[in-house]
């Protein structure tokens, strides 16, 4: 079994010499202008735990370093180095494309939080259309300018709750810290929401289309 | 372990409402398990509950809509509140009949993304 970290550019730089998961030395694969990083696996991994998603976004991230990279979802195998080659084969045009659209960029996530100061039942259902119109323009209030600074953004549908936005924003390495000094500024402007940005993450979220 | 502490770029003082989500991690990571009677019928559950979702939040997007538009009276408002009220709750209460978390609730459609 092989298991795929990320499909990279830059084809005639080896994969880094460490180990992935399981302590398995990183190998790679090129087809023409692609190179597949993955390392070999006799046995299944077991059952997925948190060390080996830090160890798949370690790898995902080391490689980020020297080249663009379309991160590959954690637990993304194929049987053999012929299944590989064809998926890079089949694929090599959308491949190319999404790693053009990537580069030099990373993603960051942003999720917001509303401090809800009536945190009772909701009584009325006029009461419950305003809160979630409310919900839809703290969170817009946040989006609209952060969209602003990425190149691209992505909103998924808040988890309930407290939660109003969760979102990824592709961002140009160039314009990490300005979209931090954004986030710090929508923060102080907007007390009624907790923001929160993590990242650089590799670009998963604008890799899934590839 | 790796910490991921460095990935916090902005956050505010308090990170405990965000924190909670760090156990339902766990708990999605420890709770997979192979396929048996009962897992495929949760499976299916979760299938079909995906696609209620999806309808459900569509409804209460145009509801939000109609309102935001104005020219509803309030008796209308208040019937169209209950509604998605009701809607979300009885929701709700099915997911957690199943076992269901939001995460199990969605479908990876490809090249077109997730559906919710």
């Amino acid at each position: 079994m092989i298991w795929v970290y990320g499909i990279c550019d830059r084809p005639e730089l080896a994969a880094p010499r460490r180990p992935g998961l399981a302590q398995a030395p990183l190998d790679s694969l090129r087809e023409q202008a692609l190179l597949a990083v993955f390392t070999r696996h006799a046995h299944s991994l077991g059952e997925p735990d948190a060390d080996a998603l830090w160890a798949h976004e370690r790898v995902v991230e080391r490689l980020m370093t020297d080249r663009t990279v379309l991160p590959m979802r954690f637990g993304s195998t194929v049987a053999d180095e012929a299944e590989l080659r064809r998926f890079l084969v089949d694929r090599q045009a959308t491949l190319a494309a999404a790693l053009a659209g990537i580069a030099g960029r990373v993603e960051l996530g942003v999720r917001i939080l509303a401090q809800r100061e009536d945190a009772g039942p909701v009584a009325s259902g006029r009461e419950y259309v305003l809160s979630k119109l409310r919900d839809g323009a703290r969170a817009d209030r946040v989006h609209e300018p952060l969209a602003a600074l990425a190149a691209d953004s992505r909103l998924q549908p808040p988890r309930g709750g407290e939660e109003v936005l969760r979102g990824a924003y592709l961002v140009d390495r160039s314009a990490l810290s300005r979209f931090r000094a954004g986030v710090q500024r929508l923060q102080q402007a907007h007390p009624d929401v907790a923001i929160l940005c993590t990242g650089p993450w590799p670009p998963y979220t604008f890799a899934s289309g590839a | 372990m790796d910490s991921p502490a460095d990935k916090l770029l902005a956050a505010p003082i308090d990170l405990d409402p965000f924190a909670r989500d760090l156990r339902r991690l766990d708990q999605a990571l420890s709770g997979r398990v192979g396929a048996d009677p009962e897992n495929v019928e949760r499976g299916l559950a979760a299938l079909v509950l995906t696609v209620v979702e999806l309808l459900r939040q569509l409804m209460e997007r145009q509801a939000l809509r109609r309102v935001e538009a104005g020219g509803l009276d309030d008796e209308t408002i208040e019937r169209l509140g209950r509604t998605l009220m009701a809607l979300e709750q009885r929701m709700d209460e099915l997911k957690e009949t199943f076992g269901l978390s939001d995460d199990d609730l969605n479908l990876d459609l490809g090249p077109l993304g997730r559906l919710l």
